[in-house]
């Protein structure tokens, strides 16, 4: 044990030493066999793409980042637990869900409140700009952060589907395994999710 | 086609999923209905929306954080292929364990010394008394039968080498005739 935790210790995760070219599965393979370069090529894959999606789907961009690193841990102590018969990205999709899922049900426990509601203060302060490119960029956030709020007016179960369909690009078939439910289910969620989408962002056009 | 029928297919037609003749009826609906187009026209731009979202990334030192949890974890198992039928070999020991308290525990609620001597006298006494029944009812019902088939030099010779019970619990009902 002392030699593999040294060798991935002694690995600088950086991408430009990565040679690998193969798909998920075959690193894999390669990994549970004991190359820890496999492991290595494997986050620097998924890490953005995980992180997008439980952001989107926690809507916090600290929790999503410990959630994706859970993900990987998980990846790393459960590589045996992989099997061929399923594709790499649908497992590894179902544990960060399950971790956000998780993680979803411990703030509701918690019953966090956000510093900004002890703020009285009401003011708003109008910064006077001469930059376009600034007034773009400001115009776009706001536009993103409406896009991102109504998403999440979505319930749980239409969230999920549009986020992975809509925002991830993942097939029917992977999200229908991800989530557990049948194909014919998820195109109806899907279809049923952009339909009240559209309620909440068609004002953006008006 | 209805108003359920063409929501219901707004997606497939957005993604290109319909049939051709499917596409006819649904775009003749979407013609003779502005409604319908506007609602169209809206879903497609949310999707549109969506797709352009700014994509979030990990922070630059996601690798460090990652790297440094990894060296915490002190429940790493780096050969974790052994596997006892599935099962690790923690939870199989756990397993094995709960199993034994189980039959241990088990073995304690039952009272051997009890349960075995008495019912074995029980049981001997049931066998015997069946014994005795059925000998008795024998002799007595099916007399003919038996006792006299045999030859009485036969019954003598068995009655000498009988020795009786010494619980004296079966008797032996005499053939008189």
């Amino acid at each position: 044990m002392s030699q593999n935790s040294s060798t991935l210790f002694t690995i600088h995760l950086d991408n430009k030493r990565n040679k690998y070219n193969y798909t998920d599965e075959r690193l894999m393979s390669l990994f549970q066999a004991g190359d820890e370069n496999a492991y290595v090529v494997l986050v620097n894959r998924y890490k953005d793409k995980l992180i997008n999606f439980i952001y989107h789907y926690l809507k916090d961009s600290e929790s999503a980042e410990d959630v994706v690193q859970e993900t990987m841990i998980k990846l790393y102590q459960k590589k045996h637990y992989y099997k061929e018969i399923a594709k790499f990205s649908t497992w590894l999709y179902t544990i960060a869900k399950n971790l956000a899922n998780t993680e979803l049900r411990k703030r509701k426990n918690r019953k966090t409140t956000l510093l900004s509601q002890f703020s009285n203060d009401d003011k708003t302060y109008e910064i006077p700009s001469d930059d376009l490119e600034i007034g773009q960029q400001v115009q776009t956030d706001v536009v993103n952060e409406i896009i991102k709020d109504a998403v999440n007016q979505l319930s749980e179960k239409f969230k999920i589907v549009i986020i992975l369909r809509d925002i991830q690009e993942i097939s029917y078939e992977e999200i229908s395994e991800i989530i557990g439910v049948p194909i014919g289910t998820v195109k109806s969620r899907i279809n049923r999710a952009r339909l009240q989408l559209q309620v909440e962002l068609k004002h953006l056009r008006e | 086609m209805n108003r359920y029928e063409f929501e219901d297919l707004i997606s497939y037609y957005l993604e290109g999923k319909l049939t051709f003749k499917k596409i006819k009826e649904f775009e003749s609906f979407l013609k003779n209905n502005e409604e319908s187009r506007t609602l169209v026209n809206n879903v497609r731009n949310s999707i549109s929306d969506l797709n352009r979202l700014d994509k979030v990334v990990v922070s630059t030192r996601f690798n460090e954080k990652l790297l440094s949890k990894l060296k915490n974890k002190k429940s790493i198992v780096i050969n974790d292929d052994k596997s006892f039928y599935g099962f690790s070999s923690r939870d199989a020991a756990m397993f094995l364990s709960l199993c034994f308290a189980i039959i241990f525990f088990s073995f304690s609620l039952i009272d051997f010394e009890n349960y075995f001597s008495p019912t074995l006298s029980k049981s001997t006494n049931i066998v015997d008394e069946n014994h005795q029944d059925f000998k008795s009812s024998k002799f007595r019902n099916d007399n003919n039968n038996f006792a006299s088939d045999a030859p009485l030099d036969s019954l003598k010779k068995k009655d000498k080498k009988y020795k009786p019970n010494k619980n004296n619990k079966i008797k032996f009902v005499n053939n008189r005739k």
